[in-house]
This record gives C-alpha cells, sequence and structure tokens, in this order.
C-alpha cells in the first residue's frame, strides 16, 4: 500500500505521500502504520484537575490488519474510538498524544478538513444497528446522502454505487432493499447497511464499536464473515472493539488489553492466545466458558474502579490476586518482552501458562 | 385434573369507557370536518356567499333571520351570512400565515440554539422567556398598535408573539434528537452541523411541531378576531368576524343575533382547529 491518502484523491485536500510513519512504530509487527496513536490521553476537566479517563494510549495498525481493543465496561474502549474520530463529548477533551492517519496528524486538523477523514479516511459502525439510521429516510436515500457527502456523482451514479455496497454487504435484492426504511429491516440487516455506509467512501480505516454486541449469535458470526471478507477485499484497516474474547480469536490480528484506561497488554493475536502475561488477561481468558468442564466460570471479584479512584501504582492491583506492595505504589511501564509482546506488569515475563 | 381452568372475568362492556374511546378516535375526524368546511367556505366564498358581502340594503336593516337573510342583516343592511363567509378569509389567512411566520421565524432559531448550545442557546432562551413573560394576547395587540392597523400587520404582530412558543418547542426537539444514534453516525460519516440540522434533526422534530401550529393556528384566529374587535385587525368595509362583532356591540339589545353568528363561527373555528390539533397530537406522539 504504497501512496496511501486520506480521502479521495480527486479531493486533493489531504493528499499525503508516502511517509514511514515510524520505523519505531509501535505495532508489535513493526510495519508501516496505517494509523499510529501515540500518547493519546483523554481527560475530563474538574475542579480538582483533570481526571485522565484513558492515559498514554500507544498503538498502530498495519494496512489491512485487524486491532481488537478489548476491556472490560468502563475500561475507556468506545471512549478511544470516538476520541480517534474527534467525536467526544464536549465535555471531555484529548489532553495529550497524537493520532497519525496515513501521516496526516488528525489532532491538528480545523472541524472542516475533519469532517473529511470522516468518514472517507476513517469511518465508524456503532453498537446499536437498531437506532443508527434514521427513521425518517429509506436506506438508500442515506446511503446515497454518505455518498455524496464526499464525493461528486450524479443522483443515478450514487444510486447505482448505492446498489453496488448493498450487494457487497450481502443484502439480498439491493434494488427493492434501497427503498425500504429501516424499521422494515432486521437487525442484522441494518448492521450490513452501516457497515455499507462506513464502507461507502473507502476508508483505510474502520473503526467497530461492538458491532455485533446487538445482534443474536447466528447474525453475529455473519456479520464477522462478511466483514473479514471485506477488510480483505477493501484493504481497510479495521479497530474492533468487544468485549467478547471469541469474536477476538476469529478475526484479530493484534489484540490491545485496556484496563481503566491504561493498557494493560498488547501484543499478537497469536501471543496473546498462547502466551498471556498480564493477570488481567488471564483473568479474562479463565472467565470463557471452554465447553468442555462444568465448573462455574471463574470471575475477577471487584469491579473496574471508578475514575479518580484509580490507585496510584498498577491499576489493576485493587483486583489482582498477585498485587504486592509494589504493585500498589508503582506502576508498572509497558515493556517489550520480545516479538513485540508487551505487557505492563511487574511480574512479566511469567511462564508460560498454556500449553 | 381441571384446576388450571383460566379465572379471567368475561369482559364487560362498559357503555363510557366505549363512549370515551369513540369520541376520542373521532376528535380528529370532526376538526378535520369543521377545518375543511371553514376552508372551503374561504376559498369558494364569491360562488357560495349569497349576496355582495360590501354591499349596503338599506331597506333591509338590522332585520332578524329570514328565508333571504339566513342569519339576518347587519345595521348597514348587508347580509351578515354573506359576510361571515367571507370573513372566513381573514380569520383563516391570519390563523394560517401568522403561524407560518412564526414556524419560520422559530423553527430554525429554536433548531440552532438547541443543536449548538452555549452562548447561543444561554441568549437565545433569555429573548424568548423575556417574550413569553408577556401574555400572548397583549405582546399581539402592543405590536399591532405599534404597526397600526391592517390585516397584514395583524398577522406580523401575531406571529411574532407566537413565534418563541415554537423556538422553544424546536429547541427542546433539537436537544432531544441530537442525542440519537443515528446523529452520531451521521456526523461519523463526515456530515456538517448544518446539514445535520437540516435533513436529520428537522425533519424528527415535525411531529410535535405540527400539533403546536395546529393548536396554534386556533389561538390566532381568536387573536385576529380580538384585534379587529379592537379595529386593528381587518379594515372595514372588507369582513371580519372580529369586526362584525365589534359592530354588533351597540345593537346587543336590540339584534343580538347580530352577534350570536360571529361568534359562533369563531368558537366552531377554534374548536375545530383544536379539535384537530389534539388528534395530530394523539396520531403523532410517540409515546
Amino acid at each position: 500500500m504504497a501512496g496511501t491518502f486520506v480521502g479521495r484523491p480527486q479531493e486533493g485536500v489531504l493528499m499525503v505521500e508516502t511517509q514511514a510513519s515510524g520505523a519505531s512504530s509501535s505495532s508489535p509487527l513493526n510495519e508501516k502504520a496505517a494509523l499510529a496513536v501515540r500518547g493519546l490521553t483523554i481527560s475530563i476537566p474538574t475542579a480538582r484537575g483533570p481526571l485522565h479517563l484513558v492515559e498514554k494510549l500507544d498503538f498502530s495498525i498495519a494496512p489491512g490488519k485487524t486491532l481488537c481493543i478489548v476491556g472490560e465496561s468502563g475500561s475507556g474502549k468506545s471512549i478511544t474510538a470516538l476520541a480517534l474520530m474527534r467525536l467526544l463529548h464536549n465535555a471531555l477533551d484529548i489532553t495529550a498524544g497524537t493520532v497519525d492517519l496515513n501521516g496526516t496528524e488528525l489532532l491538528g486538523l480545523s472541524n472542516k478538513e475533519m469532517r473529511k477523514v470522516r468518514g472517507a479516511g476513517m469511518s465508524m459502525i456503532f453498537q446499536e444497528p437498531m437506532t443508527s439510521l434514521n427513521p425518517a429516510y429509506t436506506v438508500g436515500n442515506q446511503i446515497v446522502e454518505a455518498i455524496t457527502t464526499h464525493r461528486s456523482l450524479s443522483a443515478e451514479a450514487a444510486r447505482t454505487e448505492a446498489v453496488r455496497l448493498l450487494r457487497e454487504v450481502n443484502i439480498p435484492a439491493p434494488e427493492q432493499r434501497l427503498d425500504a426504511y429501516p424499521h422494515q429491516l432486521s437487525g442484522g440487516m441494518r448492521q450490513r447497511v452501516m457497515i455499507a455506509l462506513a464502507l461507502a467512501n473507502n476508508p483505510s480505516v474502520l473503526i467497530a464499536d461492538e458491532p455485533t454486541t446487538a445482534l443474536d449469535v447466528t447474525v453475529q458470526a455473519q456479520i464477522l464473515e462478511l466483514m473479514r471478507n471485506l477488510r480483505s477485499r477493501y484493504g481497510a484497516s479495521v479497530i474492533f472493539i468487544t468485549h467478547d474474547l471469541g469474536v477476538v480469536r476469529e478475526i484479530a490480528d493484534d489484540v490491545l488489553v485496556l484496563y481503566a484506561g491504561r493498557v494493560m497488554e498488547y501484543a499478537r493475536a497469536q501471543d496473546i492466545f498462547e502466551n498471556p502475561q498480564h493477570p488481567y488477561t488471564l483473568g479474562l481468558f479463565a472467565a470463557l466458558p471452554n465447553g468442555r468442564s462444568r465448573e462455574p466460570l471463574t470471575v475477577i471479584p471487584g469491579l473496574v474502579p471508578m475514575v479518580g479512584q484509580f490507585p496510584k501504582g498498577c491499576r489493576f492491583s485493587t483486583r489482582c490476586a498477585l498485587a504486592t506492595e509494589k504493585c500498589r505504589m508503582e506502576q508498572p511501564l509497558l515493556e517489550d518482552f520480545g516479538k513485540g509482546h508487551r505487557v505492563a506488569c511487574w511480574y512479566a515475563p511469567i511462564e508460560s501458562t498454556r500449553p | 385434573m381441571n384446576t388450571l381452568t383460566p379465572t379471567v372475568p368475561p369482559a364487560r362492556f362498559n357503555v363510557w369507557f366505549a363512549l370515551r374511546r369513540m369520541v376520542s378516535g373521532a376528535n380528529i375526524y370532526v376538526g378535520g370536518l369543521i377545518v375543511g368546511l371553514v376552508i372551503v367556505m374561504a376559498v369558494f366564498a364569491p360562488w357560495i356567499a349569497p349576496y355582495d358581502p360590501a354591499a349596503s340594503d338599506w331597506l333591509a336593516i338590522r332585520q332578524e333571520p329570514s328565508w333571504a337573510h339566513w342569519m339576518g342583516t347587519d345595521d348597514l343592511g348587508r347580509d351578515t351570512l354573506s359576510r361571515i363567509i367571507f370573513g372566513a378569509r381573514a380569520s383563516l389567512s391570519a390563523g394560517v400565515i401568522s403561524v407560518l411566520f412564526a414556524m419560520v421565524v422559530g423553527v430554525p432559531l429554536g433548531l440552532i440554539s438547541g443543536y449548538f448550545g452555549g452562548w447561543i442557546d444561554a441568549a437565545m432562551a433569555r429573548v424568548t422567556e423575556a417574550m413569553l413573560t408577556c401574555p400572548f394576547l397583549v405582546l399581539a395587540i402592543a405590536l399591532a398598535a405599534f404597526l397600526g392597523p391592517g390585516l397584514q400587520n395583524a398577522m406580523i404582530a401575531i406571529g411574532i408573539s407566537a413565534s418563541p412558543l415554537f423556538i422553544r418547542l424546536a429547541r427542546g426537539q433539537a436537544m432531544v434528537v441530537k442525542q440519537e444514534d443515528y446523529v452520531d453516525a451521521t456526523r461519523a460519516l463526515g456530515a456538517s452541523s448544518w446539514r445535520i440540522i437540516v435533513r436529520h434533526i428537522l425533519p424528527n422534530s415535525m411531529p410535535p411541531l405540527i400539533v403546536q401550529g395546529t393548536l396554534t393556528i386556533a389561538t390566532s384566529i381568536l387573536a385576529e378576531s380580538s384585534l379587529a374587535f379592537l379595529g386593528l385587525g381587518q379594515l372595514p368595509p372588507a369582513p371580519s368576524w372580529g369586526s362584525m362583532l365589534d359592530a354588533a356591540r351597540q345593537f346587543l339589545s336590540e339584534s343580538s343575533e347580530m352577534a350570536v353568528f360571529p361568534g359562533l363561527a369563531i368558537i366552531l373555528t377554534v374548536a375545530g382547529f383544536n379539535l384537530l390539533g389534539d388528534g395530530l397530537r394523539r396520531r403523532l406522539d410517540r409515546r
């Protein structure tokens, strides 16, 4: 993917020449990144100074790869996604860091320039397909709107393009579905439409915020399959936010484990599944049903601490079975333990726990 | 083995309940019928009216209802029925045009205020509240007196007085609708704020605005009649229900029918629009 660009080439606004966005790339794969995030810190200002919801987040994704961001509710996954799109709620600020999309620093763009990135350079699929389409317009109308936001096509050409997109996401009889209103479609169909909308302008990065959570399991599998196909066809990088490790195993190239706004572990999917290092990651795996044992599932006791009540040391120390005084007092750094497998734990590296 | 027989009591036919259901469902039809009749009257007035509404017949002054003059005649010998039919034009246009004016002014301001929030919203809210502290009719009379008599000025006065209602309603709607997921999704596709307001917030804010608009037409018709009664609305000799009441005032004891029929016309029309608005609310309210 040499000469990648943000937005369409004919717009010419955000053309960016090939730029190795990091020999020092923080990707475990150490390749040229489509998206590189460094030191991203998201804060909420309070009377007693800013509280950091997400702190010093580093990651990058190579073109065509999938990064899964995993973590419990409240760990900062969705906020990270919104921050990348610069769609955070007004009360939240990005207080530090850079977001580099194909060589363009997004946090420095004007609002107008950022609008051109949204949908064309980077787009997003939301969690709730039932409410993410406007009930007042037909599906076709909304896809055409998405297309014409970034491209000047005639009404007819845009409609043809909309039919093509609906066919791409495996919607049967796309010509007829174009005139359907959202309420006439099932949840799975609507999520397909959302994917079509997100792909309408050929973005280089696609953020999917728990796109399968609201769907039932069979539809979930279809949507995952569809996303995998489209990723290879369109060559888009995917950031997949989920708390479902089964989904992660299906589609991830890289995995980032987030806890209370901090990276706990960041590695290639294979490494994380075969050799998880962080006690939190181990806890997540232990909480997975394995389909054989009839024992009750293991749980990690407690809840993610509230923002502002984070411990001084390791964020996970309040719930970690292995926590010592050092863990509680000093924050471990995210360190590379070989092959780009990064862990933030005083105990790392630990012996392989899985055969 | 028959312990699981259903114990639901047999449905009793409740006359009052059934009647209430029927009546409440009929609102929209009754209201629509009355409004439809008034519209037909206003549009086809020259063909329906039996006499010229401005022509005086000096031999038939202040007559009681008869076969020749179904609603009698006024103090200048003009046919009351014809004047009521033509008067529907003033009342209806005053009602509809002033509300359209109020919506054209109020809805965009309200949507912008509710969508962007911040200091724009704060400033707009203060102005709206200031206007709303003054009773609707008092404000309309003050503005009409300032602008001078005439139907057009009356409509502007009523429209300005009604606009804060729409600013406030549209603002509230925008604040609700902007939090919908599809608005976020549209923003994530690169849509501008302007596009989001016009294409996504406005259509989804319409139902309560339509209801409020219909109900405000009733209020505006009443306001126009009041202004005409005070000599600030439709100018004579063109007929207006309000000015007909004004003329009848001097003859209330001798020729009460001069006041009764224009009054009935106002009551029925206002009730019609209220019923229609109420019926629309039942249909359009999503809760």
